[in-house]
């Protein structure tokens, strides 16, 4: 798994590449926890290049929801794959967590 | 599922015809090794993409609670059998421990919506039942678990 960090103004972007699990999830993890220390009013979680996703990336994502929340922030997660939504559907996660289709339409809402 | 799991250094696959099984270590970094022997599997058997997609999530959840429920330094082998009876293809995943599904963090339910009363650690046989209606986990009579959910043999669900 691979992860790129950046800002934009007042927001905080991380485009994941690859499989997240049990063994990558902890890279996820602390990458957010950086991004979410910098108090951006909001993180933005581009998932388009992520092939796999179980309930340990869940439980990153809603560490990260619960985190920003407490902060007033926003969480946006950017995702369209498939396989990656089902596993957000099937959770009910897809009903709490802000999905964008788009990287452009995530940092531009 | 034959014989007991034991502490591995390594995977070992094995096939017999329509029967695959692959032994892992108990170690999260070859949760990649057992999503690709399942998805080898279902293709030699010829089941369609959507169902492959789910009989991989179904391994890593489970590879991941057997992993996780040896955390108390048991490191003994995970195993994934996959064989056909009958009509259906069976597939068994267990270990000589506990399998504890659910990820770690704060509980999924708070945010969803659910009873209160539903611990996080359902969070995973959930998501699993949710792709499998028959899965189950069984305590098997040396003390190990193994977590089993079956297909039909030419499982094209779209």
């Amino acid at each position: 798994m691979y992860v790129r960090t950046r800002a934009e103004g007042s927001q905080s972007i991380l485009e994941v590449e690859g499989e997240i699990d049990a063994h990558t999830a902890p890279q996820l993890k602390s990458a957010i926890g950086i991004l979410l220390d910098e108090e951006k009013s909001a993180l933005v979680v581009d998932l388009e290049r992520v092939t796999f996703m179980d309930s340990t990336g869940l439980g990153v994502l809603v560490s990260a929801l619960k985190r920003v929340r407490e902060m007033n922030g926003e969480l946006r997660i950017v995702c369209t794959r498939r396989a990656i939504l089902r596993v957000l559907e099937i959770t009910g996660l897809d009903k709490v967590l802000s999905l964008y289709s788009s990287l452009s339409e995530a940092t531009s809402s | 599922m034959k014989g007991g799991p034991s502490s591995l250094a390594r995977p070992a696959y094995f096939r017999d015809h329509d029967a695959f099984s692959l032994e892992i270590p108990c170690d999260p970094g070859y949760l990649t090794t057992a999503r690709l022997f399942a998805a080898v599997a279902c293709r030699e058997l010829g089941i369609d993409e959507q169902t492959t997609e789910d009989v991989k999530l179904t391994v890593s959840e489970a590879c991941t609670g057997a992993i996780r429920g040896q955390a108390d330094g048991t490191a003994a082998a995970v195993r994934i059998d996959i064989r056909r009876e009958d009509a259906r293809l069976v597939f068994e995943l267990g270990s000589q421990g506990p399998i504890v599904l659910g990820p770690e963090g704060p509980d999924v339910q708070d945010l969803v919506g659910s009873g209160p009363n539903q611990p996080a650690e359902e969070i995973g046989l959930a998501l699993i039942q949710g792709l499998f209606d028959d899965a189950r986990i069984e305590v098997t009579p040396s003390g190990g678990t193994v977590l089993t959910f079956s297909i039909p043999a030419l499982a094209n669900r779209g």
